[in-house]
């Protein structure tokens, strides 16, 4: 069961297409691997379906909500972009309740998920102000923002950035289990082997347009390299780009 | 590399004269500046409407100014050269104390310009700092001032007037540019060396404005105090080309010389300073994430709130924080109400523009009531609408902005922009409404003499003008600043400059016709049903209609509003 559907999805800056006619479809718990090179518009799409920017052209709905729907659309997602969305000022355990409270959270779920996801992190300093922590921290602090309410779909931009091989792996063990749990994971990022691991889909996006799409064996065996990331840079160089899109 | 001769490490460069530094930092800095206020039309509008402003009070084309001085300089030479002196002597000291402000902004770590600094001095950073400021004056004072003595020569039919009037009075901005720097940065050091929170700084700009507001009112006891100081010696400087005044040329080049060694003993003092603010053990602090290579050094400490990194926070549980508000809104609405006040107790930077309508409420009563014809009876209405424009001055004139870093995660809360908007207008106005009310009750209870009909009206008046000004001010605020994806990048931003002005034009329209019924009674000691009702009535109901309307726009905005 499709859980993420986009038609003909367009975003544009004036004369430039940041994201043009995208046609993607995510399965209801998976992991989905969204890979591209930089300016590519991984992060307009992330924007775009959850429902901060809005759309030039096409449909898109995410958890069965249009995302022109910014209200609806917000109690069935959670979204950690690259940049962590936190008050600098707050300590991360008030920062988690406020947005907690904001999204009408149960007081008895909250009080005990606070503090299992803040300790499953590790994150001793959730009682000093965010503005004394690492970009690590912040990460960590963001991603538990977004999984708290136990949303149907979580979207996570760079996720294991700036994280240590610790809390990598306790990302990737959250993710697993939230998969497991039915949450399907939107994942952006540019640590191919997390995708390789992780991620039942991958799409491939270049200059705004879905390249490919398959699971991450498939596309390789296709492209026939080796990994992933020899996947990505046959894929991503300029003739390539354009011999997929002709394949397409 | 190949290039180099043995034993010479390859690329190695000959440092550039201090001169030459000072030079290029200054140009790149003064042209930053000079680019910054062209590319907004905006601030060239305000800047402009500014200058013209105050051009045409200085003139005399609001009442009497410079031209009716020239004038009357053939009738009376004296006594205009002792009003000029006056004048100049009070004007000195309030461009003085309104400099300290900017001061103590401009001294902070991040104006060290790190990039300027891995490559040059930190004198020649301290020089560009000093100069940008003297440019940044004489933008916003200049024209004004060089209209008041061009007026003044042509009221008086001699040319040379303008010389000493003109380059005596950007000389002046030049010097208070430069002397307060030092302020500034002793305040950052203050600030920054003994750790003190962001409500230090601000408690340091509250006595700043404290000393600005008693000079103001108390500027002629200041002229006279200064009067027998060589400050006085300003006048001389002033009047030098300005015939009949009896201007001493000892005196102004006395002062040319005194204020040209205090201004190069201020420049050693702000090198010295900037060492001691700058580069300060607390200003490097290592924190983890320093260690991290996160944020830059200036960001931590002098950033956003500036607060220390490690304040250990002792607060109530967010839980019960917001519950007590549960019988005025939904839980979730005061959760948003909560969060904005504790944010706002931890950044009170948000409520920097709370201080220009104390200062408009300061002013008025000192020219309608204490200098002027109105009764103390005004004093609650004027209480009434100051506070009531207060109240929409903080983070209500900015509602996205002052989201900052966080703006998506609430955005994608599902919180939605009808209960953003209550919420935030909550915020502002329970603890604000109640002061106003107070005030108004409280100033209408020690007059004593108030009759009833007149403190309610002046009741509803102040109710319906706190009730618009928090719907009003975001109604505006949501179009600053404007959608751009350096928002979600950027730290909290106080609100915008033109909606401040926007604000306080729109505010004060709605509240005139109130304003003048209630002014009608403290000016004759009687009032007319007909006047007091009907004016406060048209502020009542258009202050209703406005905030409705102010509502449904915000709400609009805030729903479709798109990161762009």
């Amino acid at each position: 069961m499709a859980v993420i559907e986009t038609s003909g999805l367009t975003k544009r800056y004036g004369e430039t297409a940041a994201v043009e006619g995208l046609d993607l479809t995510v399965e209801r718990g998976t992991i989905y691997g969204f890979l591209g090179p930089n300016g590519a518009g991984k992060t307009t799409t992330m924007r775009l379906l959850t429902g901060l920017t809005r759309p030039s052209g096409g449909a898109a709905t995410v958890a069965g909500v249009d995302v022109r729907e910014r209200d609806r659309l917000g109690e069935r997602i959670g979204y950690a972009p690259d940049e962590p969305p936190l008050y600098e000022t707050l300590t991360a355990r008030e920062q988690l309740a406020a947005i907690a409270d904001v999204r009408g959270l149960d007081p008895d779920e909250k009080r005990e998920r606070i503090p299992e996801l803040l300790d499953r992190f590790g994150l001793d300093a959730a009682d000093d102000r965010i503005e004394s922590y690492s970009k690590g921290m912040k990460q960590k602090t963001s991603v538990v923002q977004a999984v708290l309410h136990r949303p149907a779909v979580v979207f996570l931009d760079e996720p294991t950035g700036g994280l240590d091989p610790n809390a990598a792996r306790t990302m990737k063990e959250l993710l697993v289990e939230l998969r497991a749990g039915g949450t399907t994971v939107f994942l952006s990022t540019h640590v191919l082997p997390v995708v390789e691991e992780l991620a039942d889909t991958v799409g491939l996006l270049y200059d705004g347009q879905l390249l490919a799409e398959d699971d991450p064996g498939a596309l390789q065996r296709r492209l026939a390299g080796d990994s992933l990331e020899d996947a990505f840079v046959e894929l991503t160089t300029e003739g390539a780009a354009a011999d997929a899109a002709g394949r397409r | 590399m190949s290039d180099a001769p043995d034993g010479e490490v390859a690329g190695t460069v000959q440092r550039p004269s201090f001169l030459r530094s000072a030079l290029v930092v200054t140009r790149v800095t003064v042209v930053q500046l000079l680019r910054k206020q062209r590319s907004s039309p905006l601030l060239v509008g305000v800047v402009v409407g500014f200058n013209c402003f105050v051009a045409a009070v200085l003139v005399g084309l609001t009442g009497e100014g410079a031209y009716h001085l020239g004038v009357a300089l053939a009738e009376t030479p004296e006594a205009v050269g002792e009003r000029v002196r006056r004048t100049a002597l009070v004007g000195v000291v309030l461009v003085t104390v309104m400099q300290t402000l900017g001061a103590a902004s401009d001294a902070r770590a991040r104006h060290r310009r790190l990039a300027f600094l891995t490559a040059t001095s930190t004198a020649a950073v301290v020089a560009a700092l000093l100069v940008r400021r003297a440019v940044a004056a004489l933008v916003l004072f200049g024209p004004a001032l060089v209209a008041a003595a061009t007026a003044f020569a042509v009221g008086a039919g001699s040319p040379a007037s303008a010389v000493s009037l003109g380059v005596g009075a950007l000389w002046l901005l030049v010097v208070s540019a430069v002397l307060t720097l030092p302020f500034g940065l002793v305040a950052n050091w203050v600030v920054v060396g003994y750790d003190l929170s962001s409500n230090a700084r601000v408690g340091l700009g509250v006595v700043v404005l404290g000393v600005f507001y008693l000079t103001l009112f108390g500027r002629e006891l200041v002229a006279s105090a200064l009067a027998a100081t060589p400050v006085a010696w300003t006048g001389d400087l002033l009047l030098l080309t300005v015939p009949g005044t009896g201007a001493s040329l000892p005196h102004a080049a006395a002062f040319v010389v005194g204020s040209v060694a205090v201004v190069g003993l201020a420049g050693l003092a702000c090198l010295g300073l900037a060492e001691l603010t700058w580069y300060s053990d607390p200003v490097f602090g290592g924190t983890d994430s320093d260690a991290d290579g996160d944020t830059g050094v200036g960001e931590t400490v002098g950033g956003e709130a500036g607060t220390a990194a490690s304040d250990p926070v002792e607060t109530p549980p967010v839980e019960t924080f917001g519950a007590s508000l549960r019988w005025v809104c939904s839980p979730r609405t005061a959760a948003l109400v909560a969060l904005t006040w504790r944010r706002t107790r931890r950044t009170p930077k948000v409520l920097f523009y709370v201080y220009p309508s104390a200062l408009v409420g300061l002013v008025m009563a000192e020219q309608l009531v204490l200098h002027g014809p109105f009764s103390m009876a005004m004093y609650p209405a004027v209480v009434g609408f100051a506070g009531a424009t207060a109240v929409g001055s903080a983070f209500t004139l900015n509602p996205l902005g002052t989201e900052g870093n966080a703006l998506p995660a609430v955005l994608t809360s599902g919180a939605g922009g009808a209960r953003l908007v209550r919420a935030k207008a909550l915020a502002a106005a329970l603890p604000g409404g109640p002061l106003v009310v107070g005030g108004v009750l409280g100033i209408g209870a020690a007059l004593g003499v108030l009759p009833a009909a007149v403190l309610l009206a002046t009741l509803a008046y102040a109710l319906a003008l706190v009730t618009l000004a928090a719907l009003f001010s975001q109604a505006l605020g949501v179009h600053y600043p404007p959608d751009h994806e350096e928002l979600l990048g950027g730290s909290v931003k106080v609100p915008n400059k033109s909606a401040s002005l926007l604000y306080t034009v729109g505010m004060t329209a709605v509240a005139l016709p109130g304003f003048a019924g209630l002014g009608q009674y403290a000016l004759a000691g009687a009032f007319d049903p007909l006047v007091l009702f009907g004016g406060v009535g048209i502020t009542v109901a258009v202050a209703g209609a406005l905030a409705l309307l102010s509502y449904r726009h915000a709400v609009g905005k805030l729903d479709g509003y798109s990161v762009e």
